[in-house]
């Protein structure tokens, strides 16, 4: 089965919460979200004591969906002490009628309300993981290591703050699409990365992030005004990657590089997805840092072994990637890739000059000791894993210096 | 006869993935009693409900008794003894969420 669709049955209620929450907010409004939420999580408890027994409704999202209405008018009835006769006829959405694609419609409207480019990039995340993924706050708070009560705080006031801004549940149009857009494809890349980064912690949460920013662009790639090369183009980088989710980390809990990794562990339904998505990217011949990103992915996808990798078409692709935004870590990046392509002295040399943007941060100090490892210069390499492991953050990225020290 | 109680605190709390990983072992569990023959019958019971009293004069909301967990749904299982049905009840997940499970003997005609 496509990993993706089955993706969506292990997460059933996950996705439904998130699901009929957009059909919801999107008919009564933003300012009954609180109250559309409670219903949703009413609605899914009951099913799930009803369920239980063995019998599913033929349509779980109908069953869902009416029980969540029906206690949701009956809140505002109760709230306003008037016959609240729901949301006008024009807005009530009827459910049984609505075809999965107005159904992915509904959704990818809650999606651009999430992401609007009004709100803070980190309220953007937290609402697309609450209201649009179903992930509740304690698993949040597991996803992006966070104490509940922090996380709870931050997404109450994400909420409150999405209620202020954003009226409107829609799809934009024009240049205003063109704007969302770009902050939605930002929103998805950013919960793929917070999943993606090697840390301790709840490593299925971690996988379940990375599964949400799939099914993410997997909707925006279904609808033709929001599909364009930068979602095909993330697309395929999260799919090569997410094809090596399981290859970077040993049975040991420890972190392997690619160098190192076994390639036959390797997804193969994930590398055939990034390899198709990388196709449907490259016909739109538009440029953007997006398909670098991907096409990096790519040439590390088409070797047939790490030692058979084109470094030099890598290189190229950094030095596009750097003319769109040269950041310090995508030119540590992009040296680890020039060593290979124009030996190890004069790459060390160029590392160096990156020392007053980096000094506080334990990935120069590790490509420097890495550098110094191959040239033979053991006690140099030494005290840099020493300076790396000082200022590396988590387990994961401690132990694999410590490792590194110890092989020395 | 078990009949359940409770829980609903705990349940509330949980998150979608939750529910459904607890759904998931409900379904299990009675699929294990269904084919070790044991499962008779049994059905979820909706929150609310009348209490008719006073020769049916008095109509009332319920149940809902002050301090006692509702009656969430109900279980017929077949054992030799009270002692047998103890047992089987012990996997339920109802505990999970701290829920109470009280066993009962349905009476039966031909003694």
């Amino acid at each position: 089965m496509d990993t993706r669709v089955k993706n969506q049955i292990d997460h059933l209620f996950r996705h439904e919460y998130g699901k009929i929450t957009a059909v919801l907010t999107s008919s009564f409004g933003t300012q009954h979200l609180e109250s559309v939420e409670d219903a949703v999580q009413e609605a899914l408890l009951k099913a799930m004591q009803a369920w239980a027994y063995g019998e599913t409704p033929n349509d779980p999202s109908a069953w869902i969906y009416k029980v969540a209405r029906h206690k949701l008018i009956d809140t505002l009835r109760k709230r306003q002490k008037l016959n609240y006769e729901g949301p006008s006829e024009q807005v009530d959405l009827p459910f049984d009628t609505l075809t999965p694609g107005e159904i992915e419609d509904e959704q990818l409207k809650m999606i651009f309300a999430c992401c609007n480019p009004k709100l803070h990039e980190r309220d953007r995340l937290l609402l697309s993981l609450k209201l649009i993924g179903g992930f509740s706050i304690s698993e949040i708070a597991r996803a992006l290591l966070l104490q509940d009560e922090a996380a709870k705080k931050s997404v109450m006031r994400a909420k409150k703050r999405f209620r202020e801004t954003v009226s409107k549940i829609e799809i934009p149009v024009g240049a205003a699409l063109v704007q969302s857009l770009s902050s939605v494809v930002k929103v998805i890349y950013l919960i793929f990365n917070e999943g993606y980064k090697a840390s301790d912690g709840d490593q299925l949460i971690k996988q379940d992030l990375c599964g949400e920013a799939l099914r993410l662009a997997v909707l925006l790639s279904r609808h033709p005004n929001c599909v364009n090369s930068r979602v095909h183009a993330l697309l395929s980088l999260m799919c090569f990657k997410a094809a090596r989710f399981d290859a970077r980390i040993n049975e040991k809990g420890a972190l392997v590089i690619l160098e190192e990794q076994d390639r036959s562990t390797w997804n193969q339904e994930y590398v055939r997805w990034g390899f198709y998505h990388f196709n449907q990217a490259i016909l739109f011949k538009e440029n953007h840092p997006l398909l670098m990103e991907a096409g990096i992915e790519y040439q590390y996808h088409i070797a047939r072994s790490f030692e058979d990798t084109d470094w030099a078409s890598i290189l190229e692709l950094y030095d596009h990637l750097l003319a769109y935004r040269a950041t310090p870590f995508l030119k540590l990046n992009r040296l680890v890739v020039y060593a290979k392509v124009n030996g190890l002295e004069t790459a060390l040399e160029k590392v160096k000059e990156l020392e007053p943007d980096l000094q506080k941060h334990h990935l120069y100090y590790a490509v420097l000791a890495d550098f110094n490892t191959k040239l033979g210069n053991k006690a140099q390499a030494s005290v840099h894993y020493k300076k790396a492991l000082d200022l590396a953050q988590n387990k994961i990225e401690k132990d694999f210096l410590k490792s590194k020290i110890a092989m020395l | 006869m078990y009949l359940f109680r409770g829980g609903d605190a705990r349940r509330l709390e949980q998150s979608p993935e939750e529910m459904q990983a607890h759904m998931q072992k409900w379904g299990a569990w009675m699929q294990d009693l269904a084919q070790a023959g044991t499962l008779v019958d049994g059905l979820p019971l909706g929150q609310g409900g009348k209490v008719l009293s006073n020769h049916a004069e008095t109509i009332t909301d319920g149940p809902f008794a002050e301090g006692v967990e509702v009656v969430g749904g109900y279980l017929i299982v077949q054992a030799k003894d009270m002692e047998g049905a103890v047992e089987i009840s012990k996997s339920c997940p109802i505990f999970e969420h701290e829920g109470t499970l009280e066993i009962r003997e349905i009476m039966s005609m031909d003694m």
